[in-house]
C-alpha cells in the first residue's frame, strides 16, 4: 500500500488538514484507492498561530485514537496518520524566530549593490517584517525563506520514506503570504530532486522528481476587516491571487507539467476576518471552502494511477479541477452539495455528529444503568471512560469537532449541516427520519436498542476502545439506513 | 400433575393450614378424589410467571424497561396476580360449599388469604427462573432479549 505526503503551507493549509482530519475521523475515506496513509507536513513560519496549533492538536489525537484501533478497519478513524520518521507534524523553518525579513537577508553586511536590489525588491515595510509571525501576505519573503526546504532534515525524510506508488499532495491559499510562496517553490523542489538536476544526494531522487503531484489553490474566501495600520488588506486578496494564477498558469499547470491534478476553490461571498497579520495567534473559524479543499485531497487520492502518468520529471497531463455547489445559497446543508460530495461526507459525518452526541449526552447514564451494551465484554464501564483514549484524546477530538461545527455554522457562507440541539429525528438539517406508527421514530430508546441488539451478535471486539469505535459506527449505519430514505 | 405441583404447596402447609391443603389436594370427604386445585391454581402461576418473563424479555425488550427496578415491577405485577389466583380459586369453593363437610369448619378466609401469599411467593421463585432462562436464552440466540438481557443483575 501507498502513503500521500501531504503539505499544509500557511494558515489555509493548517486549516484544510484540520478539516480532512475530521473528515478522516468520520471516516470519510478514498474509495478504490492504494493509499492507505496520510503524512501531513505543516509549512508555517508563524509557530504561534492557532490554526496551526489547534490543526497539530487534532492530529495528534487522531493518531493517538488510530494507534489504539490498529490497521485495516472501515467506518470511524480508519486512515492512518503518520509523520516524518515518529517526529513532528510541523517542518521547521530554520532562523526566522524573532528576525526581521532584513536581518535574515543580512541586509547591512550586502555589498552596496546588492543593497540597491534589494531595495529595489523589497520595501520599507517589507524589511522590517517580523518573520516569526509569518510572511504577513508578503509572498516575496515567502519566496526566499521557503528556498531552504530543499536542504531541510525534513525534505530528506520525504525524499528517503517515498516508495513507488505514494503521492504527494500540496495545499496553499493563494492570495496570502506563505502559501503563495511556498507552493511553487515546494513543486520546482520536488522536480528538481532527481539526480541531473544537481541533488544528488538525496535518496529516491528519480522517485521523487516523478512523483504524481496534485495541489489545491485556495483563492480568497474571506477578507480582512481594514486597518490602515496593519499589513494586510482585502484589496490586496485579488491583485495577488490575478498575479500568482498568471504565474501558476506559465510555470505549473498545462504544459509546464510541474503538476498532475491541480484544485481551484475560491468563493465569492466572503465574510470579513479580525484583521489580525499574526500578532494575536491568527485563529480563523473554519469555512466551508477548507471542507471542500479537504475532499480535493480525497478526491486526489482515488483518482486512477493512468491518469497521473510522470516522465522526465514532468506530469504527462495536467488535470484540472473545480468545486461547485448545487445552489448559491448563504447557508449550505448537505441537500445543496453536488450528488458526488453527498455520497462522500454526508453519512459519514451524520455518523460521527450522532456518535458524539450520544457519548455527550447519553453514554454515562447507560453505563450507569448497565445497559447490556456497555456491559457485554469488553466493557464500557467508568474506568473506560477514565482512560486516556475516552478522557483526553477522544473527549478532545470531539471538542475540537464540535468547535469546527460551530464555525463553520457561524461563517459566512454557512455550512450547516446540523441541527445540533434538535431531537435526533430532526438533527440532519433538511433531512428527516422516516417516522411510523409501528417502527417508531428515531430517538434515544431506539439508538440504544441497536447498539444492543448490534452488540449482542458481535464478540470479537480486541479492546474496549475497538468495541466504542466499531459498535457505533456499525449501529448507526444501520440506523440511517432503517429511518432515512436518503442514505439508502 | 399433582404429585408436581402439591410438594411445593405443601412446603408451607403451616401458612395456610393442613385442611385447606387436604381440599386442594382432593379431598371430597371420603377421599383424594377431587379435581386438586393444586393443579389449576399452579399451572395458571406458572403461566402467569412464564408469560410476563417472556413479555418483559423478550416481548417488550425495550431499552428504556430494562432497568432493575422496571423488571421488579413486573415481579410485583405478578406476585399480585398470582396471589389473586391463589386467593380467587378455593374462595369458589368456599363461597360455594364444595368442601367436605369434615375441613369446611377449620377453613376460613385468612387461610385462603395466606394461601395466595403462599402462591405469590412462588410466583417470585417461578418467574425468577424463568427470567433466567430468557436470559440464557438470548446468549444463544443473540436477536433476542438484547435489551433486558442484563436485567435484573448485570454480568
Amino acid at each position: 500500500m501507498a502513503k500521500l505526503f501531504l503539505f499544509g503551507i500557511g494558515g489555509t493549509g493548517a486549516r484544510v488538514i484540520k478539516s480532512l482530519t475530521m473528515l478522516l475521523g468520520c471516516g470519510v475515506q478514498p474509495i478504490n484507492s492504494e493509499i492507505d496513509e496520510i503524512v501531513p507536513i505543516l509549512i508555517d513560519p508563524h509557530g504561534a498561530n492557532e490554526d496551526l496549533k489547534r490543526t497539530i492538536s487534532l492530529l495528534n489525537n487522531y493518531q493517538k485514537i488510530y494507534d489504539r484501533l490498529g490497521d485495516n478497519r472501515q467506518g470511524f478513524f480508519s486512515t492512518k496518520i503518520t509523520t516524518l520518521n515518529q517526529g513532528a507534524f510541523t517542518y521547521k523553518i530554520q532562523e526566522v524566530n524573532n528576525d526581521k525579513f532584513r536581518d535574515y537577508i543580512d541586509y547591512s553586511n550586502l555589498e552596496d549593490s546588492n543593497q540597491d536590489l534589494a531595495t529595489l525588491l523589497f520595501s520599507k515595510e517589507t524589511l522590517d517584517v517580523e518573520m516569526n509571525i509569518g510572511f504577513v501576505g508578503n509572498p516575496n519573503i515567502g519566496s526566499v525563506v521557503l528556498n531552504q526546504f530543499r536542504e531541510s532534515p525534513e525534505f530528506q525524510q520525504v525524499a528517503s520514506s517515498f516508495s513507488d506508488g505514494d503521492r504527494i499532495f500540496i495545499i496553499s491559499s493563494i492570495f496570502g503570504g506563505t502559501g503563495a510562496a511556498g507552493f511553487p517553490l515546494l513543486v520546482k523542489n520536488l522536480r528538481n530532486a532527481s539526480a541531473k538536476d544537481g541533488n544528488s544526494n538525496l535518496p529516491n531522487s528519480e522517485l521523487l522528481a516523478n512523483a504524481p503531484i496534485g495541489a489545491v489553490s485556495v483563492l480568497p474566501y474571506f477578507g480582512v476587516m481594514p486597518n490602515a495600520n496593519k499589513a494586510i488588506s482585502k484589496s490586496d486578496f485579488f491583485v495577488k491571487t490575478k498575479a500568482a494564477l498568471s504565474y501558476y498558469e506559465r510555470n505549473l499547470s498545462g504544459s509546464s507539467g510541474a503538476l498532475n491534478a491541480h484544485y481551484y476553490i475560491g468563493d465569492l461571498r466572503t465574510a470579513d476576518y479580525k484583521n489580525d497579520p499574526g500578532e494575536d495567534g491568527q485563529k480563523n473559524d473554519a469555512h466551508f471552502v477548507e471542507v471542500a479543499s479537504a475532499l480535493s485531497i480525497i478526491e486526489f487520492m482515488q483518482l486512477s494511477t493512468l491518469d497521473l502518468k510522470t516522465r522526465d520529471a514532468k506530469a504527462l497531463n495536467t488535470l484540472h479541477y473545480e468545486f461547485g455547489v448545487k445552489s448559491d445559497d448563504a447557508m449550505l446543508t448537505f441537500n445543496n452539495l453536488g450528488n458526488v460530495t453527498q455520497e462522500i461526507i454526508a453519512k459519514k459525518m451524520s455518523k460521527y455528529f450522532l456518535f458524539k452526541k450520544y457519548l455527550e449526552e447519553e453514554l454515562k447514564d447507560k453505563i450507569k444503568g448497565n445497559a447490556p451494551f456497555t456491559n457485554a465484554a469488553p466493557k464500557l464501564d467508568t474506568s473506560f471512560t477514565s482512560t486516556p483514549f475516552y478522557r483526553n484524546y477522544l473527549y478532545d477530538f470531539n471538542r475540537a469537532f464540535q468547535d469546527w461545527l460551530d464555525e463553520l455554522e457561524r461563517n459566512d457562507r454557512k455550512f450547516k449541516p446540523f441541527n445540533q440541539n434538535a431531537a435526533l429525528s430532526k438533527s440532519i438539517n433538511g433531512i428527516d427520519a422516516k417516522e411510523s406508527f409501528l417502527k417508531g421514530k428515531f430517538n434515544e430508546k431506539f439508538y440504544t436498542s441497536s447498539l444492543n441488539k448490534i452488540s449482542s451478535k458481535r464478540k470479537d471486539y480486541t479492546s474496549a476502545e475497538h468495541k466504542l469505535i466499531e459498535l457505533f459506527d456499525a449501529a448507526l449505519e444501520e440506523i440511517l439506513e432503517k429511518k432515512y430514505d436518503y442514505f439508502n | 400433575m399433582r404429585d408436581f405441583f402439591a410438594p411445593m404447596y405443601e412446603l408451607f402447609t403451616s401458612f395456610y393450614g393442613d385442611e385447606l391443603g387436604r381440599h386442594l389436594y382432593g379431598w371430597d370427604g371420603s377421599g383424594y378424589d377431587d379435581p386438586s386445585l393444586y393443579i389449576s391454581v399452579g399451572i395458571y402461576m406458572l403461566i402467569s410467571s412464564v408469560l410476563l418473563a417472556t413479555l418483559f424479555y423478550i416481548i417488550l425488550n425495550k431499552p428504556n424497561f430494562s432497568r432493575w427496578y422496571h423488571w421488579l415491577l413486573v415481579l410485583l405485577i405478578n406476585f399480585i396476580i398470582s396471589w389473586f389466583l391463589g386467593f380467587w380459586l378455593p374462595s369458589l369453593d368456599y363461597d360455594t360449599g364444595n368442601i367436605a363437610a369434615d375441613i369446611v369448619t377449620s377453613i376460613d378466609t385468612n387461610n385462603i388469604i395466606m394461601f395466595g401469599l403462599v402462591n405469590g411467593i412462588l410466583s417470585i421463585i417461578w418467574f425468577s427462573l424463568s427470567s433466567g432462562l430468557c436470559r440464557i436464552l438470548s446468549r444463544i440466540v443473540p436477536s433476542i432479549a438484547y435489551n433486558t438481557r442484563d436485567t435484573p443483575f448485570p454480568r
